[in-house]
């Protein structure tokens, strides 16, 4: 695998197909608007509410990108795609080439066309934004891609007709080294370098602590964002490449770090995330209806909306508060409506342009009917008289000056105190690391997130490596994707390394 | 609802996974489920749990690790009929993989050797006090046990239970709180382990506390992914938010929030 892999912008097709249209033409090229299943519709399923770009579609979009001599979106990009090279091959409508571009820098790019923060990244660098235009739609072609790859089958490859370069479809690491890796979480990051490091040609075992594989793909992110279907096609195509999964292992418990020694893993990538709720630590929080996103969460992308016990607290309908201003938070919310929430509110303390959630899913959750309670901070939980949840008090907040975070920090307005009758409160206040448990001889910080090397991911101990939130704390998928591509480009060289020191 | 009956294969050993060695009724209510999982049994110490789910779509239920057998590499576990669970006890049948076994999850119990040790169970209590007691024995520590007479569950682990104590009262529910105090005022105890309805184990703590006793309980939460994320069974202990799946399941008991574990607790009795 290639780190910063780009195409030929000067093969002949390319000059061919850029020549055919002059770039006042392809920036008249209005946007296309991707198509979403109807508002009142989607309220009532959990099919997935971006429908996807059709094929002539995808090709329009394609069209307006003008396949820039120095693409600001490829440094955009945290993995480096050639974002102008799979764009091209859209356009020419060699859709698998397209994916097969993408599969040089990026295991997961289904994932990636859905859920990344396109409108910070690439999409933000897009020349498109100097000329005050909506960028290409980069994230919506990705996805046209990866989906387009995953429903065909029986495609013959262009290689076949014309030996070309190589893919992951080939699943093909040419040589073997006699060499295993444990990869610890079998999330973005884990997923990322386990699908490196096979292509490098080692031998590669993913331990999950779960039932399924995805980590927050699967556990945290719902259906109608991200359906777990797609995970598991690329979780396929990785098992097809030959990486190993282990679900309900615990690293730590079932088995310890010594012990992934002593099997015989010479490398080791700690991927577990951050997982851990955070809380709003006010009264009333123990109290049966209030709960954290990740239960609320857990529960209806894994169990179904069922109650526990007797007495156990239903997710049906209700009036439900979450409480946060990230995705997650939208996430619940919107998840909240779909189970027929009567009201569906989003209890925020600073205003909706302090919002971290990505614009695209505040707007879904607008349409879908969610209250946004902007500058509100809840401060204490009200139980009824038999100990339920019954009521929150909500402190009114305005924004005073920026913070270090650089966003205003809100204060309480004095004396401005609602109390909201709730049946069920979603507590989404950010997560702490999910810190290995008796791993000796790493260094971590206070929070409990391992310290490494920047450029390399490796950690204090020379074998371990880690990347993904378990050493930046809660961030974005592709970050996480990042560090496991570094690290594993990086895992890889000290191996080759040592092994150019042996000689037989 | 198709009970899973794939088996787990672990390269490693080679081996199949997590199938149902044997299931012993000990009562219509109650059976021993003896469990491969050759990892599970060689790590497990008194007090340790797993996370169980007997249907691939299924609820993920914490049990008790009753005890292990390295040879056999087999755990116990004990499934009482009742709490949903009775479906389960129907359900299963030797020869039968679990599609999901987690484990051995949670913090071992602390069991100082040689010392005199007081347990204290009721009703589904009793169930995570056995390993508990077995350990106690097993350090040379002498061993007491007061239970509760008409709990069935404790009836039919009586045998086990008489087995590894020194001695064992059994008393009626009226007056079990005052046969306990009795005994811990008459004798002299290091420490009180007890574990049942929370109402009961919240008395207990506040006699031993005036005493000067210590004590541990082993608390019952209802979990999720048993590895912290989740939140469901957070308690109160010394002021501080803790997890029973990963601080616990025991904790001192003269720190621990009763009032509001008990509020919490309604959710699933």
């Amino acid at each position: 695998m290639k780190t910063g892999f780009k195409t030929d912008r000067d093969a002949e097709w390319r000059i061919e197909l850029r020549n055919r249209m002059s770039a006042k033409e392809r920036t008249a090229i209005p946007r296309v608007k991707m198509p979403e299943l109807d508002a009142e519709y989607r309220k009532k399923t959990h099919r997935e509410v971006n429908e996807g770009l059709s094929l002539e579609q995808a090709v329009l979009e394609a069209t307006r990108c003008l396949d820039c001599p120095d693409p600001g979106c490829i440094k955009g990009c945290p993995v480096h795609n050639d974002i102008p090279g799979f764009i091209k091959n859209i356009e020419r409508r060699e859709y698998p080439e397209a994916i097969k571009v993408l599969n040089h820098t990026t295991v997961l790019p289904a994932v990636c066309g859905r859920v990344c923060p396109q409108e910070n990244q690439c999409e933000a660098s897009c020349i498109y934004n100097k000329m005050k235009k909506p960028s290409v739609a980069i994230g919506n072609l990705e996805r046209f891609a990866a989906d387009f790859e995953r429903q065909i089958t029986g495609y013959i490859p262009i290689e076949k007709r014309k030996a070309e370069e190589d893919s992951v479809e080939e699943a093909a690491p040419r040589h073997f080294y006699p060499i295993k890796v444990a990869v610890i979480g079998s999330g973005p990051s884990g997923l990322t370098f386990a699908g490196d490091m096979r292509m490098r040609g080692y031998g590669v075992t993913v331990f999950e602590a779960l039932s399924q594989f995805g980590g927050v793909l699967k556990y945290g992110i719902p259906e109608f964002c991200l359906p777990n279907e797609i995970v598991d096609h690329e979780i396929g195509k990785l098992r097809k490449m030959g990486v190993e999964f282990r679900k309900d292992t615990l690293i730590g418990a079932t088995y310890t770090y010594d012990e992934l020694f002593a099997m015989g893993f010479k490398g080791i990538y700690i991927a577990t995330g951050a997982g851990k709720p955070r809380f709003m630590g006010i009264p009333g929080e123990n109290l049966p209806g209030v709960m954290t996103a990740n239960e609320y969460l857990i529960r209806l992308n894994c169990l179904g909306p069922g109650i526990f016990g007797v007495n156990g607290v239903s997710l049906d309908g209700k009036r439900v508060a979450v409480i946060g201003g990230g995705n997650t938070a939208i996430d619940a919310v919107r998840y909240a409506v779909r189970m027929g929430a009567e009201r569906a509110m989003l209890v925020y303390r600073r205003g909706l342009d302090e919002m971290p959630a990505r614009q695209e899913e505040i707007r879904h959750a607008r349409e879908e009917g969610v209250e946004f309670m902007m500058l509100c901070n809840p401060v204490e939980y009200l139980p009824d008289t038999n100990g339920y949840l019954r009521a929150m008090r909500v402190q009114k907040m305005e924004l005073g000056e920026p913070d270090e975070s650089g966003r205003r920090s809100p204060r309480p307005v004095e004396g401005a105190i609602d109390e909201i009758e709730v049946d069920l409160v979603v507590e989404s206040v950010g997560y702490l690391p999910n810190t290995p448990q008796r791993l000796e001889g790493v260094t971590m910080n206070r929070k409990g997130e391992i310290v490494v090397d920047e450029t390399s991911m490796q950690s204090s101990a020379s074998a371990i490596y880690a990347g993904g939130d378990i050493v930046r704390g809660p961030a974005t998928v592709i970050l996480a994707m990042g560090d496991g591509r570094k690290a594993a480009a990086s895992m890889a060289e000290a191996f080759e390394k040592a092994m150019g020191e042996i000689t037989l | 609802m198709t009970f899973c009956r794939i088996a787990y294969y672990n390269h490693q050993n080679d081996q199949i996974m997590n199938e149902i060695l044997s299931i012993e009724p000990y009562s219509e209510k109650t059976a021993r489920v003896r469990i491969l999982n050759p990892v599970i049994a060689d790590k497990f110490e008194p007090g340790h749990f797993v996370i169980v789910k007997f249907q691939s779509d299924g609820h993920r239920i914490p049990f008790s690790i009753i005890s292990s057998d390295t040879q056999e590499g087999s755990i116990d576990i004990i499934i009482h009929r009742a709490d949903g669970l009775d479906e389960i006890l129907a359900m299963i049948r030797t020869g039968e993989s679990l599609p999901d076994l987690l484990g051995p999850l949670g913090r071992p119990a602390d069991i100082a050797q040689n010392s005199r040790i007081l347990f204290f169970g009721d009703g589904a209590g009793v169930v995570p006090l056995l390993p508990l007691i077995k350990s106690a024995k097993e350090k040379g520590c002498s061993v007491k046990a007061v239970l509760s007479e008409h709990s069935s569950r404790t009836q039919c682990l009586m045998s086990e239970i008489q087995r590894d104590c020194d001695a064992v009262v059994t008393v009626s529910d009226d007056n079990l709180l005052e046969s306990a105090m009795n005994l811990v005022s008459t004798e002299s105890i290091d420490k009180v382990i007890m574990s049942g309805p929370t109402l009961i184990m919240k008395r207990l703590a506040l006699e031993t506390k005036k005493r000067g006793i210590p004590a541990d309980c082993v608390l019952n939460m209802l979990m999720i992914d048993g590895i912290g994320l989740c939140g469901i069974c957070r308690v109160i202990v010394d002021g501080e938010r803790k997890q029973t799946c990963t601080d616990g399941p025991v904790f001192d008991a003269h720190k621990v929030d009763f009032d509001q574990m008990f509020n919490r607790q309604r959710l699933f009795v």
